[in-house]
């Protein structure tokens, strides 16, 4: 009986395709999979995750200011996904990643792949170029949002990429933007 | 805690006891004991110091474990209705109520999203700050269209009190001398932006009867000696309110009644103390007191007043009158006009217009502004009735720059995608419409049957929906929205409409309405029962309709009109 990717995922906590490194704790975490409505008692497996720092990197990465990867955001995404979302987001942004490793295995998993390489795919996935669908081009917006946030709302990220204003002092209906410099990472509500 | 000011049990009588601690509770409590009653003010919930319990107070956001988001888990279990409020978050949650803990029932069919604050202080600690007075035309709507009963106040009624609570409170604004939006004492306004002020001139111009104004709001920006006696300073413009605020720069039960109400030496609070009922003594037609049950214990105990003000919250009160039974009040106490718990109302807040502005690259703003645009209602008498719909409605909104979590899931990668978002994106504005809700019968609570609270209280069944009033003033208002973004040369115009509930404007009122005849209303001009002297309700109950502005100014202002009655009354042994 051939598994499904789904099937693998759950039942061995990795990507046989992948050839990843076999995790026990999350084969015993996968293994006691329950049906709930959340994601919480799910453990994403090594090699997405793996993925997904490659893909943080991506999005934001290391400049003179730290990027995506360096404040964690790949776990964070999983983290939230897995505590404040509904677990069918978390389904489809596990399908998503199990994909993409699919994509490089021709010549080896995503995140083996040249970095070129990994943005053109990055690049098609996000106009849902062949081979990807809609779908993975939906999820990527949130898994992409999702990393955008992790990193403006870390401490790096909301202080020295941008300015985090703790105690404005008053508001200034009107100043020069050059004046300012950047955008401000502090926010009423976010 | 000061344990002189908290109590638990006791027999001394008190001169007024006050139900409630919240915007109204607060103003009663304040007003009473500084004209020298003993005062005891009730409290459901648990205590809540000024500065000591505002737990996330600066908290940034990555000190919070999932980031100021709320685990799923625990927003459906406890929070599946508080949720739905906009302030509701990390960060504020422990000023919600458990939903889990406080249930009720909506009719089949309708739904009513109650959002609850159940602590001292109450909704001040939460509210949006937006402070309006009501016009001369909002208290005349209801008789000049013949839907609901005709107020027994006229705005003159109420104009000194407005003026009187304002000083107090700090009310930041300008004035504009406008029929229908009456001018408060005002600090000074907070500021526009550049396209906001361009936006202004342009309707001035294009659309007269619309004029675009900055919104009133309960901040100072210019604190004067009453307040800062009492600790209060000037508005940071952090904009994260609902957290509590050390600076008490924005008007709350905590920053300012409380603390001018302990200076008097004349208050005592119970909290903790989930009422029950009140204690009708029928021999002499009054409310001796109230019954206790102890939100932790469930112990029951009494307290005992002359004078008692119902400032329980709209829905609050009229649960606890509608559990108030006895042989002269079968339906709930002061009830002889069969009408408690009929005609309840809100906002209607479902539509929603924004669009793109071009152009104004290098201009920004510093701080983040508590405030927001507003465009009055022009639809404010009859005769400037939409044909299709009744009443009328506000805009609130304003112009901003999309920022890094707007701009988060748009294209592109690496170093550009970041310097993208090191910097603000293009100009955008929103504005919402807040619309009036006709006053309707069919609109009520009562008492469930059956159901039953954890301290034994029968639960509130909730009937009420917009009807095609409200539906048609949301879908034209959304023509009017984009027409005006329109003429303003603004792009992508972008028409919203939502389908939430009533409740989450959370401007509940009605229930309990004022009105000048006692057999079709619940209380008189001076929010005193047409059928019990010493029983006051000076919450949103009394309303009798919506009006268009944010109501919290009218509930302090009534409130402080009412306990200057009750005590000149009293004092001159009319109340006993």
């Amino acid at each position: 009986m051939t598994l499904s990717r789904r099937q693998l995922i759950k039942q061995f906590g990795v990507s046989a395709a992948a050839g990843t490194i076999f995790s026990p704790k999350a084969f015993a975490i996968a293994g006691q999979f329950r049906e709930t409505d959340t994601a919480e008692s799910l453990t994403m497996a090594p090699a997405l995750v793996e993925t997904l720092a490659h893909i943080a990197d991506h999005v934001i990465p290391r400049t003179d200011t730290p990027g995506a990867r360096d404040v964690l955001c790949h776990h964070f995404v999983v983290h939230q996904l897995q505590h404040v979302y509904d677990k069918a987001d978390y389904n489809k942004v596990e399908d998503l990643l199990t994909f993409l490793l699919e994509v490089g295995k021709d010549t080896s998993s995503f995140p083996q792949i040249s970095y070129d390489t990994q943005r053109k795919i990055l690049v098609d996935l996000e106009q849902a170029a062949s081979p990807f669908s809609d779908i993975h081009r939906d999820t990527f917006r949130l898994v992409k949002s999702l990393i955008v946030f992790g990193y403006y709302t870390s401490e790096p990220g909301a202080t020295k990429e941008l300015k985090y204003l703790a105690v404005p002092g008053g508001f200034k209906g009107s100043v020069p933007l050059d004046s300012v410099g950047s955008a401000f990472s502090s926010k009423a509500y976010y | 805690m000061n344990k002189e000011l908290y109590i638990d049990k006791t027999s001394e009588t008190f001169d007024a006891i006050v139900i409630g601690s919240g915007m109204t509770g607060g103003w009663a409590a304040k007003e009473l004991t500084e004209r020298g009653l003993k005062t005891l003010m009730i409290e459901r919930g648990r205590a809540v110091e000024h500065r000591k319990d505002y737990i996330t107070e600066g908290k940034p956001p990555w000190q919070y474990e999932f980031r100021t988001k709320v685990d799923k888990s625990l927003k459906d279990k406890k929070y599946h209705i508080q949720q739905q409020c906009y302030a509701f978050h990390d960060g504020t949650k422990h000023f919600f109520s458990d939903d889990s803990a406080y249930p009720y029932s909506t009719e089949p069919g309708t739904e009513f999203s109650w959002i609850r604050a159940n602590q001292l202080g109450g909704k001040s600690l939460l509210w949006h700050r937006q402070s309006y007075r009501m016009s001369k035309f909002d208290f005349l709507a209801n008789k000049a269209d013949g839907h609901g009963n005709d107020w027994p106040i006229r705005y003159e009624d109420l104009a000194p009190w407005y003026e009187y609570v304002e000083r107090f409170v700090g009310i930041s604004g300008s004035a504009e001398g406008l029929p229908q939006l009456p001018d408060s004492v005002f600090q000074p306004p907070f500021e526009m932006t550049a396209p906001e002020r361009d936006f202004k001139q342009k309707m001035a111009k294009l659309e007269p009867d619309k004029p675009v104004i900055i919104s009133r709001c309960a901040h100072l920006t210019a604190p004067q000696p009453q307040q800062t006696a009492l600790g209060r300073i000037q508005c940071q413009a952090r904009n994260e309110c609902q957290k509590g605020c050390s600076f008490g720069a924005y008007f709350s039960t905590q920053s300012a009644t409380l603390p001018a109400a302990v200076a008097t030496g004349k208050l005592s609070i119970a909290t903790n103390s989930v009422v029950e009922s009140l204690i009708y003594d029928e021999v002499n037609n009054r409310v001796a007191g109230v019954r206790v049950i102890d939100n932790e214990t469930l112990e029951q105990r009494e307290y005992f007043g002359k004078i008692v003000f119902l400032c329980a919250s709209t829905l609050g009160t009229t649960q606890i009158m509608l559990n108030s039974r006895s042989r002269r009040f079968p339906n709930g106490i002061a009830n002889s006009s069969g009408v408690l718990g009929q005609y309840l109302m809100d906002h209607n807040y479902n539509a929603v217009v924004s669009a793109s502005i071009d152009g104004y690259e290098n201009e920004f703003y510093t701080g983040r502004r508590p405030a927001s645009l507003y465009i009055p209602n022009f639809h404010y008498e009859p005769s400037r009735y939409h044909k299709d719909f009744k009443r009328g409605y506000a805009f609130a909104g304003g112009a901003y720059r999309e920022d890094w979590q707007s701009m988060g899931a748009s294209e592109g990668f690496g170093t550009e995608f970041k310097q993208k978002l090191h910097m603000p994106g293009a100009w955008r504005m929103s504005l919402g419409t807040q619309g009036e809700m006709l006053p309707d019968r069919e609109n009520q609570v009562t008492l469930h049957a059956t159901k039953k609270d954890k301290w034994g209280i029968p639960q509130l069944h909730i009937n009420c929906q917009w009807s095609d009033n409200e539906r048609i003033m949301m879908e034209r208002s959304l023509d009017v929205g984009a027409s005006m973004m329109s003429k303003a040369g603004f792009t992508n115009i972008e028409k919203r409409l939502r389908n939430n509930a009533p409740g989450l404007a959370i401007h509940e009122v009605g229930t309990a309405r004022m009105g000048n005849d006692p057999k079709t209303s619940v209380l008189n001009k001076y929010n005193q029962t047409h059928d019990i002297a010493n029983l006051f309700v000076t919450d949103g109950a009394s309303f009798c309709s919506s009006g268009v502005g944010n109501p919290s100014l009218t509930f302090m202002a009534i409130t402080a009109r009412a306990v200057d009655y009750a005590v000149k009354a009293y004092k001159s042994g009319k109340l006993v």
